[in-house]
């Protein structure tokens, strides 16, 4: 009897005690890391306001850390560079780190290591994330850095670079990184389809001729396909409609953080989108991937990231061929640029920003652009690599040079989607009540706007704007 | 009389010093990594803080009377509840169900056995990838069964109402193995005498199950269903994977919302907020079952 009213004791402690730490558990795995290491965040920021230009004298570290999200699986074709790197500079060794395996869990670790202090020297930070580290002083402009005489000695040429890739990167009058996996939206359409539907080799130039070109190709899609997909609400079209909403003359924000987009041209933009799923019938929302419902046949067009064309040509070889075009236009052309830079942390040390820079700059050369391009599908960062290393790839990658030739009608995107932490979700969260629930834009927009609005709020005054 | 007391003292100091002695490296890492960064954890939600910068804002009770009035949070606590009540009926229903079959003497249970519990020990975001290609409307497995019997598939990505069920799916499956062993475990420590006794009083399968051995599980029910309930709140990964917590928000959960709170909308803040209530209605929750349930169960 009392052997059992002491086991019983025992499990209902058991119990209680594996209920206490489990629940516990749940708290301390998500803010265990941040408190700890607050103090040394103060630290390095410290350093970061009052960090000056490294002066002539300054001499590049031995060794500095580079983290990469190695986006499109370009793991290999970055080791590459850092190869070339270390054969041109064997003083300076890169620790090549990949970090997630997509932009935001690179941020959600840079974030830890920053409260850690083990950040890199060299992120990869993405459109949506390289503000708010600019914001609170984590990274440093590279302006001086690109000064020093060694970046000169080592054909370093700032206005070679792309304009519209270098604006993305600027705040304040200052350069807060350098492109390196940069993308554009482009539009893919499946040539046997186009073919089998009677339509010219290119793409529609307008949105009015694809609606028109739509009636033509459903008849050959068959029962549950596409004409044109729409990527994925929760991470991809709030970037895919900035191009809408600027052809439809419209704008997400400015630079002040004032919210646009509930002008009668964003309502028109956001109607549009509807109306190609809803009226019209011919466009959908993908599940998984717009590529992968391309590739598998599902739909005769989307438009997604050139980023994913080197796969996308692979992946369709001997199914069908592949054409690209400009984004159709409605008042006018419209294209955001995307994708990732590289940017300097404030908690490095002089040397090793120099190092730093001196990396990103040689990673960024015509040539290396060019094999980062070749191999990946993002854009060549420099001016001149499009006529020279480029010059003979496009010749058999025709599909290339259509990307890099609307590389020259881009625009860098607005504050509401890559300055406001999250803005991107709230932006895309308005943009599904849209397309899958067929939403007004009308209701829609002035949500979004309060949302972003409260987002904005804590941004706007840690840069000084409020 | 007095020097035995004395040498009772004594032994009991040294019993003392040496449950001392066993204890004290354990207590003191469970202080330093479990308990100070809770209470930590419970600090910060006082603050205004984003993370990666100095600037530091004490805000009281700011975070809370925001977190609590605002109609969102009340949206994904109703997410929460219906995932973790999804997902406990489904683990415990499923598992006590493929136990019972288990605990029968069919050949080749033990490969069976092996089969189910793998899920448990794979990572949540692998498993994330492969539910991915399944539940693909289009393109995926379970589309293609579906249309072999001639059903369409439900677009689960896309519509608010069938996400929340699908992750509900591929959690239950891949904690099924976990709650099954366990059961599994609870059903081979009932004696047989008890079933050869209810047998020859001429009780059949159905009273047997009901009067022997639902009863005898009974310990082990309580704790699958503490258990479960806590794991089920944290669920994370896989909502990542399959969702990031879309569409239109249909399967975010609090946990999620932590993790997007913290490290996207840069609101350690709130984030700590929500931690610290996900704690408090977890504890409650686990003290609710307890003295509810522990009345009816019964230990050997």
């Amino acid at each position: 009897m009392h052997h059992t009213q002491f086991s019983n004791m025992g499990r209902r402690r058991f119990i209680g005690f594996a209920g206490a730490s489990l629940a516990g558990a749940a708290l301390i795995g998500c803010t265990g890391g941040s408190k700890t290491s607050a103090p040394a965040a103060s630290n390095t920021s410290g350093s970061a306001g009052t960090a000056a230009a490294p002066a002539a004298s300054v001499k590049p570290a031995s060794e500095i850390t580079f983290w990469s999200a190695a986006p499109a699986s370009s793991k290999a074709v970055d080791e590459e560079l850092v190869k070339r790197f270390q054969a041109k500079f064997p003083d300076i060794k890169v620790k090549y780190e990949v970090q997630g395996s997509n932009y935001a869990e690179l941020s959600d670790k840079l974030a830890a290591s920053i409260a850690a202090k083990t950040a890199p020297d060299v992120a990869m930070l993405s459109d949506v994330w390289w503000f708010k580290y600019a914001a609170a002083k984590q990274t440093v402009p590279v302006d001086d850095l690109l000064k020093h005489p060694l970046l000169k000695e080592a054909g370093f040429d700032q206005a070679d670079y792309v304009d519209s890739l270098m604006k993305d990167y600027q705040f304040n009058g200052k350069q807060w990184g350098m492109p390196y996996a940069r993308s554009t939206p482009l539009f893919y359409y499946n040539k046997s389809v186009w073919q089998a539907a009677g339509l010219p080799d290119r793409g529609p130039k307008t949105w009015s001729e694809m609606d028109e070109w739509a009636t033509k190709i459903m008849p050959k899609m068959g029962a549950g396909k596409f004409a044109f997909t729409n990527g994925k609400g929760s991470s991809y079209i709030a970037w895919t409609f900035h191009a809408v909403i600027w052809q439809f003359g419209g704008h997400y924000s400015d630079e002040k953080f004032n919210l646009l987009m509930n002008s009668p041209e964003g309502i028109a933009a956001g109607n549009y989108v509807r109306d190609q799923i809803f009226k019209m019938k011919y466009a959908n929302v993908t599940s998984a991937s717009e590529t992968d419902d391309f590739v598998a046949g599902q739909t005769a067009s989307i438009i997604s990231s050139t980023g994913g064309l080197k796969g996308i040509l692979d992946r369709s070889k001997g199914k069908f061929e592949v054409g690209t075009a400009f984004l159709p236009e409605a008042k006018q052309f419209g294209c955001p640029t995307g994708g990732a830079g590289l940017s300097i942390m404030s908690s490095s040390s002089p040397e090793k920003q120099l190092a730093a820079a001196l990396f990103i700059a040689f990673a960024t050369s015509p040539e290396n652009t060019a094999y980062y391009s070749q191999n990946t599908g993002y854009m060549p960062v420099r001016k001149s690599a499009a006529t020279g290393p480029m010059a003979e790839f496009f010749k058999t990658n025709p599909q290339f040079k259509t990307a890099v030739d609307q590389l020259a009608k881009t625009q860098p995107q607005e504050s509401a989607r890559v300055w406001i932490p999250g803005g991107d979700a709230i932006i895309g969260t308005g943009l599904e009540r849209m397309v899958l629930k067929n939403e007004d834009p009308k209701d829609v927009w002035p949500d979004v706007i309060k949302q972003l609005e409260k987002e904005a709020a804590p941004i706007k005054k840690q840069i000084g704007l409020s | 009389m007095n020097s035995a007391r004395r040498t009772g003292d004594r032994h009991a100091l040294r019993d003392y010093a040496l449950f001392a002695a066993f204890v004290a490296p354990n207590l003191l890492l469970l202080l330093l990594f479990v308990y100070r960064p809770l209470v930590q954890g419970v600090w910060l939600s006082f603050f205004s803080w984003d993370l990666i910068s100095p600037d530091w804002e004490w805000v009281g009770l700011d975070n809370y009377r925001e977190y609590l009035t605002d109609s969102a949070s009340h949206y994904i606590l109703r997410n929460t509840l219906i995932f973790s009540v999804g997902t406990v009926i489904g683990s415990m229903s499923l598992g006590l169900g493929l136990a019972l079959l288990l605990n029968l003497p069919l050949r080749g249970r033990e490969v069976v056995r092996t089969i189910l519990f793998t899920p448990y020990v794979i990572s949540g975001a692998a498993i994330g990838v492969v539910w991915l290609f399944i539940f693909d409307p289009r393109l995926g497995l379970l589309a293609a069964l579906l249309a072999k019997v001639g059903l369409p598939s439900p677009d689960w990505f896309n519509d608010p109402n069938w996400a929340m069920p699908m992750v509900i799916i591929a959690y239950v499956w891949k904690n099924l193995g976990y709650t099954v062993v366990v059961f599994l475990a609870g059903l081979q420590s009932i004696p047989g005498d008890l079933y050869e006794a209810a047998r020859v009083d001429g009780a059949g399968s159905w009273s047997r199950l009901r009067h022997v051995t639902l009863p005898m599980l009974s310990p082990v029910t309580l704790f699958l269903l503490v258990t479960n309930t806590l794991s089920s709140v944290q669920a994370f990964d896989m909502i990542r994977v399959m969702t990031q917590g879309g569409p239109l928000e249909a399967t975010k959960t609090m946990n999620y919302q932590l993790y997007e709170e913290g490290f996207v909308r840069f609101h350690v803040g709130t984030a700590s907020t929500i931690a610290t209530l996900l704690f408090l209605l977890l504890l409650a929750t686990t003290l609710l079952q307890l003295r509810t349930m522990e009345r009816r169960v019964h230990y050997s």
